[in-house]
């Protein structure tokens, strides 16, 4: 009958986060994937057509803009849509965590405020609906490329790992502005211009190399922004373009540095959360 | 530092300090003040205080939501806190997946969930057909039964209960008081309560802990507690306004002094009133009639002396009467009185608002629940049969 002792004190450290506590994050989680997932398209006609009418909307966009607009050219010659499309799932997925993770605890008061969790556990719910979408998206794409190239197995494996990288920095960059909101609503106003910045300042609608050009020597700061990891290596795991890129690994860095910071932030916050929300 | 077998919960200086923000930066205040409290392993420790004494601040310490600023506290198994009835639950969900839900959030399994689904449809008195449906097509004391049904069936060993009980219909809130009341004797549950009604907290928690301002008042036995801080929670006690001027009649007679014997009133529960008064020679034919107003000073009774048969032919100069209550017929809340007296027909003392008293809630009959629609009203004693 002895069960296990639980001990609080004002001078534990902030660091201390137990393997529990992880479990639980987990597992609350999951509940609120569960329940957007649930909920996703709740009184719509169209209800799930829209996992891939929303991906096709898009791509439809990027097609008319950077394409018929502005004019833009793919490299290598191959045919623009195949190589805009091939970063989009990813970039979908990484907008989806942003826009829905960062603003989550402020919009789920009225449950951070009466039980405890983790409270990394609802930005991190929010890549539940976001990688659901992108298996969707991927999907499209795959077959599209297939039907185009006659490709169908190769460069998946770097897919999957480009995907981690974008999944990874989307959940860091949300981690540190809905800890930051707690306090500061100002990133969540600035969050609208973020997403749009980080689509604009990435290239997915044109190639890296009209970007990395625009930086001479430099252009190992264009990897800061780990999103530019993710483009590169989409493009270069659908489409064999380029080669593993050293640069990669910086994104990679910046990568998992937001998301172990992000969660870091979010375990400092949790302790005044509800008295600062 | 270990904690003692016989305890589920220590805390040892406990303490919670705010700092101000704005036009109060620099300032800051102890919400709840170093608190040291010990509760035996399967028993229930009610929390009394008036709003802004800290208690829903210890709560929030001992739930996790917020860290203490000095001290700190130990418990044994796992802690589950009900700051709120049905937290989580979303009006687009059914209400099944507002169970699950609602049970993640306090740390159960998908599994777990499904194995009481059966037992808190029963509790929540729930349909087959309306657990499948939104909840937002339920009535919204369907939506706080489910609430409070999967609360009581989570799994925990220490239970942190904030006013919860306060919403609902009277039987399900007696229904809730029993299950907690099993789950302290049958599963061995240790249960924090808090609440307002104090007739609730009272059948719950045989120890009380009372805080005001941040500070432990007192710590003892809830039935003690409640009565000294009914006392003093209503702010210093209207004071009998008999020196005022608003006092009119030809002052053969005057009431001095009104009182109730045992102590602040209790809805449902026996007290005595005394009336005082003094004057002048034998007071021949006394009548006294006390009209008690409501708190929004609509007439709700008479206390009438000739009325109920006790008309003395004579009466000391100055003296008291008293008027004994089985069942205080009043609900809970604030009632003012006007009050005359007359002598021989003729109208000795007139004032009105001579006094004011505070009902606390409880039930109409000391064997029913507490009734707290927060009107204030009286209670007709009634008779309910299936037979005429």
């Amino acid at each position: 009958m002895s069960k296990p002792e639980t001990s609080v004190h004002a001078s534990d450290p902030l660091w201390r986060r137990s393997a529990a506590e992880i479990h639980r994050a987990r597992s609350v989680a999951w509940a609120f994937a569960r329940r957007d997932l649930q909920l996703r398209y709740a009184q719509t006609r169209m209800g799930w057509l829209w996992s891939v009418g929303q991906p096709l909307l898009a791509a439809a966009i990027v097609l008319i803009v950077f394409s018929w607009i502005v004019k833009v050219e793919a490299p290598y010659g191959l045919s623009y849509p195949l190589y805009a499309f091939a970063a989009l799932p990813a970039w979908l997925m990484a907008q989806h965590v942003l826009l829905q993770g960062a603003p989550s605890l402020v919009h789920n008061q009225h449950i951070v405020s009466k039980v405890f969790f983790p409270r990394t556990a609802l930005p991190l719910s929010k890549a539940g609906v976001a990688l659901v979408d992108f298996s969707v998206a991927t999907l499209l794409f795959w077959v599209y490329r297939g039907w185009t190239t006659g490709m169908w197995i190769e460069g998946l494996h770097w897919v999957l790992l480009f995907a981690a990288l974008g999944l990874y920095a989307a959940l860091g960059l949300a981690y540190w502005i809905a800890a930051l909101s707690v306090r500061y609503r100002d990133g969540l106003a600035l969050l609208p211009f973020l997403v749009q910045g980080l689509f604009l300042l990435t290239p997915i609608a044109y190639p890296t190399e009209r970007f990395a050009s625009a930086l001479g020597d430099h252009s190992w700061l264009l990897y800061l922004n780990p999103f530019v990891g993710v483009a590169d290596g989409m493009r270069f795991g659908w489409l064999g373009l380029g080669d593993w890129n050293d640069y990669h690994l910086i994104s990679f860095g910046v990568a998992l540095g937001l998301f172990v910071t992000g969660t870091w932030a979010l375990k400092a916050v949790e302790r005044t959360l509800i008295d600062d929300l | 530092m270990s904690l003692p077998s016989h305890l589920a919960l220590q805390t040892q200086g406990l303490a919670k300090r705010y700092f101000g923000r704005g036009s109060f930066k620099g300032t800051h205040y102890w919400a709840l003040k170093p608190l040291d409290l010990e509760v035996a392993a399967g028993s229930a420790l009610g929390l009394m205080g008036p709003n802004g004494a800290g208690k829903s601040t210890l709560l929030k310490l001992l739930s996790g939501l917020t860290h203490p600023s000095a001290g700190g506290y130990q418990y044994r198994g796992q802690m589950t806190s009900l700051l709120e009835v049905g937290t989580g639950f979303h009006p687009d969900l059914s209400g099944r997946e507002n169970v699950y839900l609602s049970g993640a959030l306090h740390g159960m399994s998908r599994k777990e969930m499904a194995q009481r689904m059966e037992a808190i449809q029963e509790f929540a008195g729930l349909h087959d057909q309306y657990m499948d449906h939104p909840i937002k097509h339920y009535s919204s004391g369907m939506k706080v039964r489910l609430g409070f049904s999967v609360a009581a069936h989570l799994h925990a060993d220490i239970l942190v209960v904030d006013e919860v009980l306060a919403v609902g219909d009277a039987s399900f809130q007696a229904k809730c008081l029993q299950s907690m009341e099993a789950q302290m004797s049958e599963k061995g549950r240790t249960v924090l309560f808090v609440s307002h009604n104090l007739y609730a907290l009272q059948s719950l928690c045989p120890q009380s802990l009372w805080l005001d301002r941040g500070e432990k008042v007192r710590y003892g036995t809830s039935a003690d507690l409640v009565t000294d801080y009914l006392q003093q929670a209503h702010g210093p006690k209207e004071a009998f306004a008999s020196g005022h001027g608003l006092a009119s009649g030809s002052g053969k007679l005057r009431l001095t002094d009104m009182e109730w014997m045992s102590g602040p009133p209790q809805t449902g529960v026996a007290n005595t009133l005394r009336i005082a008064y003094e004057g002048e020679g034998d007071q021949h034919d006394v009548d006294i009639r006390l009209n008690v107003h409501g708190n929004d000073g609509r007439f709700v009774a008479p206390i009438a002396m000739h009325a109920h048969g006790f008309a003395p032919a004579v009466l000391p100069a100055s003296g008291e009467v008293y008027v004994h209550f089985e069942a205080m017929p009043f609900m809970e809340g604030w009632y003012t009185v006007q009050a005359r007296a007359t002598e021989r027909g003729v109208v000795a003392y007139e004032h009105k608002n001579v006094w004011g008293f505070q009902v606390a809630s409880g039930g109409f009959l000391a064997q029913a629940p507490a009734y707290t629609s927060g009107k204030n009203g009286v209670h007709i004693r009634q008779d309910w049969r299936l037979e005429p």
